[in-house]
């Protein structure tokens, strides 16, 4: 009361309009100082509004800014003696105070946040470490020469695609959290964005799309292939790194790189699409159709042959090895001798029967032995030596794998009659000690005597010549090989349990000497799902929707008691 | 200390002796309740506090913090009684963060109620318990800097309807500005998703604690009770 006495005088009070109010008020220097200062607020707000989201608008946004400035500048001038009396004034004094203390603060914040921006220290605690990139995957996208987007298209709320969605979504933030300039990523609905799914030719989907900007280069992922291996390698595609060529050996019995069946156990199409994930070109090759190994071959793969080699093939595929030909070879228990031969040559000599796991085997199947990390053999034996060959890079990325019925491989001759330049022979996995071989392949247990010998169904060789042959010096380069005694492992059935895929995937990257590839460990998402039956889901939503808010609604009534 | 804790143990006695206090906690479990079982009430769904979190600090955080604060602040300039706060014989920081203290104390018991839910998890399932309690670090973080916004919306108006919703509107401004950042680009987009309080609490949610999303809420909070100190504090001159 004493305020509306003492103040000035209110518009109702002296009987003023609000249009005369503001006519008083804008008429004069003060006035038109004021509509300058609003409207080079306005001009300077509009400006910067075009400048940040009308990129086409940039020369006209800087004018409106300068315009705007101007008009500031000169609305300063005309009220020049007002402003200075309000900043030295005395609340004008504790304002600028005030103003520099927090403008003062706010940059402190803002420095120590860019200083822990740029030096931070992750903790991972996913049981998995699921979030902790490879460091190959780190380099690739440190490394990255042009920005690269990531377009990921996934039909919304459909729950078979929202369980890669989480994942791809994760793992999109961790690469992008890597590499926050180069790298970007959208997810898009491919139902509704017809015309960028038609554009990024999408069949099939969920799938990724990695795209180089400036090379215009891009490289289609479809599910399941969401892993870090297959991101890291679509990056590089779409930076414009060149495919390689496998041949996929043919004609034998081998296993069906067309057949796409999930289910089957002679279809391989999936490996075909692993290999097509890891940025190879697989060409099927027929040796009686074309009587050579193309040039262009950086390995051929040959899964699972039920027939012997014919005629001239033999010779085709020995003169490739010897001219530094890298093989994959996947074979059976008991395979064709042609094949066989191959291997003896450079020291390698199938062991007669299959093997039969007793202790780690895939449940009641000991003819399908599982191989568990310290099975894998680690390499360089002597870890402080140097290791040139990167045979490691096969397997110590790995966790389980299993060979559906195998064969075992042995060394043709002992390591002191091996002349040491011309091949140097890996043992990948053994079998444990409670394992042996036999001739019966129903076999499901093994005879006390036949226990402890060391049964070794991969190996990896490097050579130059076969085994006691003097390499020649000026020779082509080096022969690598490696061989498992098992093909079932990479059919459609197989290869996308445990880590089957990877180890096979690995191996090519070896032979291809793509060793960068094999190294991005694969890193396990663990079934964590909550399944429930219909009687426990009601009891899940009782006990949510009511327990908790009915109690805490309990203390308040005890509360509202007590005040009262 | 000592007055800190004479006013940290005043504002919590409001807080646990008003019926309305607990009436608001019983209706943001209610809500974080439906939000739990629409996170794990469908195929695949994951046994983790993820989608519930998620959700619950987009949406609860940015109601239930400029309620609980609006009240500090800004009742007690419409009863007059901060004058006699400020003209007793203590600092203003003290006033400033005792308030935040009994605020944060009030949010993080609502949000450990919530481990109700993560055992429920436990109970039927096998969650991966690191992720849980990074989750939550990131949670009670996220809180924290929500609450120094409303904390600082409430000095700045007598009416408590008025502080809280400016304290909702900056709080959301904070919260969404990734939003903006989507249709820029360059610097500018990247400073803006920086700036977001969504997208730091997005690496604790999937289970990862980074010291630059951990600075960036200690900072985010320390700055804007900076602001709530100096808001107090002008009151002397203004």
């Amino acid at each position: 009361m004493a305020r509306s006495t003492q103040g000035p005088p209110t518009t109702r009070e002296t009987g003023e309009t609000v249009f005369a109010t503001l006519t008083r008020l804008l008429s004069g220097r003060q006035g038109i100082s004021a509509i300058g200062a609003v409207a080079g607020g306005l001009a300077l707000l509009l400006g910067l509004v075009l400048l940040l989201f009308v990129p086409a608008m940039r020369g006209a946004a800087y004018s409106v800014v300068v315009l705007g400035a101007i008009l500031l500048l000169l609305a300063l001038m005309v009220s020049f003696s007002t402003v200075v009396k309000a900043v030295t004034g005395r609340r004008g004094r504790y304002g600028t105070n005030t103003t520099a203390m927090v403008v003062a603060f706010v940059v402190l914040g803002i420095l120590i946040e860019v200083l822990a921006f740029r030096n931070p220290v992750r903790w991972d605690l996913t049981a998995t470490r699921r979030f902790s990139l490879a460091p190959q995957t780190r380099d690739i996208l440190t490394g990255l020469q042009e920005p690269v987007r990531a377009t990921a298209f996934f039909v919304a709320g459909n729950p078979s695609q929202d369980q890669y969605r989480t994942a791809v979504e994760d793992l999109m933030k961790e690469f992008g959290r890597q590499q926050p300039k180069l790298f970007s990523f959208r997810f898009l609905d491919p139902d509704r964005e017809v015309t960028i799914a038609k554009e990024f030719d999408i069949r099939q989907y969920p799938a990724v799309v990695f795209e180089g900007r400036d090379s215009g280069l891009r490289h289609q992922l479809i599910a399941p292939f969401f892993e870090e291996r297959n991101f890291a390698t679509a990056m590089l595609i779409a930076t414009g790194r060149q495919q390689k060529r496998l041949y996929y050996l043919t004609g034998h019995g081998e296993k069906d790189l067309g057949d796409v069946a999930p289910d089957s156990r002679e279809g391989a199409a999936l490996l075909a699409s692993g290999l097509g994930g890891d940025n190879y070109d697989v060409q099927v090759l027929s040796l009686a159709q074309i009587p050579l190994v193309p040039e262009d071959a950086a390995a051929l793969i040959i899964a699972g042959p039920k027939q012997d080699l014919e005629g001239e093939e033999s010779k085709i595929l020995e003169q490739y090895l010897r001219g530094g030909g890298r093989v994959l070879f996947l074979l059976e228990p008991n395979p064709p001798a042609t094949f066989s031969n191959l291997l003896f040559a450079w020291g390698i000599k199938p062991v007669e029967g299959r093997v039969v796991e007793i202790f780690n085997s895939v449940a009641g199947q000991p003819q399908t032995p599982l191989f568990s990390r310290d099975q894998y053999f680690r390499y360089p034996e002597d870890p402080s030596s140097p290791d040139p060959f990167h045979v490691d890079l096969i397997t110590r990325p790995l966790d389980e794998t299993y060979f559906p019925g195998t064969a075992a491989f042995q060394q043709r001759l002992p390591p002191e009659e091996m002349v040491k330049e011309s091949v140097a022979l890996f043992r990948l996995v053994r079998a444990t000690v409670l394992s042996c071989i036999s001739q019966d392949p129903e076999a499901k247990t093994c005879p006390p005597e036949s226990l402890g010998r060391e049964l070794v169904p991969a190996w990896a060789l490097q050579g130059f010549a076969p085994i006691n042959e003097k390499p020649d010096p000026a020779g082509p380069r080096k022969t690598r090989i490696v061989v498992f005694g098992d093909s079932d492992f990479v059919s459609n059935y197989h290869i996308p349990s445990k880590n089957n895929r990877d180890l096979v995937l690995n191996a090519v990257n070896w032979l291809t000497e793509d060793t960068a590839l094999a190294n991005i460990r694969p890193n396990p998402i663990p079934v964590r799902y909550l399944i429930l039956a219909e009687n426990q889901k009601q009891l899940l939503r009782a006990l949510s929707w009511f327990v908790l808010p009915a109690g805490v609604v309990l203390l308040a009534a005890v509360a509202w008691w007590r005040r009262r | 200390m000592r007055n800190i804790r004479a006013i940290l143990r005043k504002e919590l006695g409001t807080y646990f002796a008003s019926p309305m206090a607990y009436i608001m906690a019983g209706v943001f479990l209610a809500l974080t309740g439906v939000f739990f079982v629409n996170s794990v009430d469908q195929p695949f769904a994951e046994a983790s506090v993820r989608g519930l979190l998620a959700t619950s600090s987009f949406f609860l955080l940015t109601l239930v913090s400029p309620l609980l604060t609006m009240r500090l602040f800004a009742e007690e300039q419409k009863l007059g009684t901060l004058e006699l706060l400020l003209t007793a014989p203590v600092r203003d920081y003290e006033v400033v963060v005792a308030k935040f203290l009994a605020s944060f104390v009030m949010l993080a018991s609502m949000a450990l109620a919530t481990l109700f839910y993560a055992a429920l998890l436990a109970y039927y399932a096998d969650p991966d318990l690191g992720p849980t309690f990074s989750a939550y670090v990131g949670f009670l973080l996220y809180g924290a800097a929500t609450l120094a916004m409303g904390l600082l919306a409430s000095t700045l108006s007598s009416n408590q309807i008025v502080a809280a919703v400016v304290g909702f509107g900056l709080i959301l401004v904070f919260t969404l500005v990734d939003q903006v950042s989507n249709i820029l680009s360059g610097t500018v987009a990247r400073v803006l998703e920086r700036l977001s309080l969504s997208a730091h609490f997005d690496a604790f949610n999937r289970g990862v604690i980074d010291t630059a999303d951990i600075a960036y809420f200690l900072i985010l909070m320390a700055v804007f009770l900076f602001l709530t100190i100096r808001s107090v504090e002008s009151r002397r001159w203004r």
